[in-house]
């Protein structure tokens, strides 16, 4: 008999009931530490981008924070964007964290062709898009619990790698 | 354009997202993050979700930056500066299988991006080829 496994992470610090803008600002600061506490040192672009998504947190904290009728943005969403920064993969290009009015925070990697992929983590599953070319475009969804899909990492490391290919000349 | 609410959005013409938010947007790289385009949740008094802009075509500068102040800084609760914009043609906005529909509220040259998806992957699609077509102009 198999048994799944669930991926489970601890949520003694994120409550966003009856709490001030402070004790939600702690949470998040203690969650972002529990999360970063497991890291190597040497990522201090994690160690970033766990502090954007705490200020884009604080930053759209309000509906119509874009003055277009934005979703606020709830500190479950900031949760879930810490969670999934602390999966990224070593080798990837840091993302731009960028709050979406549907009220998450989406990551998004683009280069100066205008590569672009988008992810964002919605309700239970993260949705994702790339576009290479007008005529060259993907797009899918997992569960959350996988959190960063195969076919999205596979896309990632191709354009947005961090490891520089050394071409040998002969 | 004599009165642009009465002319059906063609192709060629440009069409320009007001950008009030830093965060959706990276000056540096001159690139608009597709998040900026997302529609806004359906409400009652918005059944259908719209991502509003303006035809800007044949708009000097000036004017289309004094468009967005006068008619979306200035209609915001927060009257958040205007601090850019994505301008797109028609054309992209078809090609991702979406509309330009004219609504000459609260000006003739107001239009919405429409035929917004159900499913949020394809939205997400839909946004980020927005984001690749997209000019991304700051103010100066």
């Amino acid at each position: 008999m198999s048994q799944a496994i669930a991926r489970t992470t601890e949520r003694i610090w994120v409550s966003n009931t009856g709490l001030s803008q402070e004790s939600k600002k702690l949470s998040w600061v203690m969650n972002g530490t529990r999360i970063h506490a497991h890291e190597p040192v040497s990522l201090g672009w994690k160690r970033d981008l766990y502090s954007r998504a705490i200020e884009i947190g604080q930053e759209c904290a309000q509906e119509d924070w874009d003055g277009y009728g934005a979703t606020a943005i709830t500190p479950d969403a900031v949760t879930k964007a810490l969670e999934l920064i602390a999966e990224l993969p070593e080798m990837i290009q840091p993302p731009h964290l960028v709050p979406s009015p549907s009220g998450h925070i989406s990551f998004q990697w683009h280069d100066e062709e205008k590569h672009i992929v988008s992810a964002s983590p919605k309700g239970d599953r993260l949705i994702w898009a790339a576009v290479f070319s007008e005529d060259d475009s993907q797009y899918g969804k997992a569960p959350l619990w996988k959190v960063w899909p195969e076919a999205l990492i596979k896309i990632l490391f191709t354009y947005f790698s961090n490891v520089r290919s050394i071409v040998t000349k002969s | 354009m004599s009165d642009p609410s009465l002319q059906k959005v063609e192709s060629e013409e440009r069409i320009s997202r007001y950008l009030l938010r830093p965060k959706l947007f990276d000056e540096k790289a001159r690139v608009v993050y597709a998040q900026a385009f997302i529609p806004p949740k359906v409400t009652p008094e918005l059944p259908v979700r719209q991502t509003s802009v303006y035809r800007t075509q044949e708009l000097s500068e000036d004017t289309i930056w004094r468009l967005g102040d006068e008619y979306v800084t200035a209609l915001t609760p927060k009257r958040w500066p205007v601090l850019g914009r994505a301008d797109l043609f028609a054309k992209d906005v078809f090609d991702a299988g979406l509309t330009v529909v004219s609504h000459p509220d609260p000006h003739p040259r107001h239009a919405d991006i429409e035929g917004w998806p159900s499913q949020d992957e394809e939205i997400e699609m839909k946004i980020a080829y927005l984001a690749h077509k997209a000019l991304l102009v700051i103010r100066s």
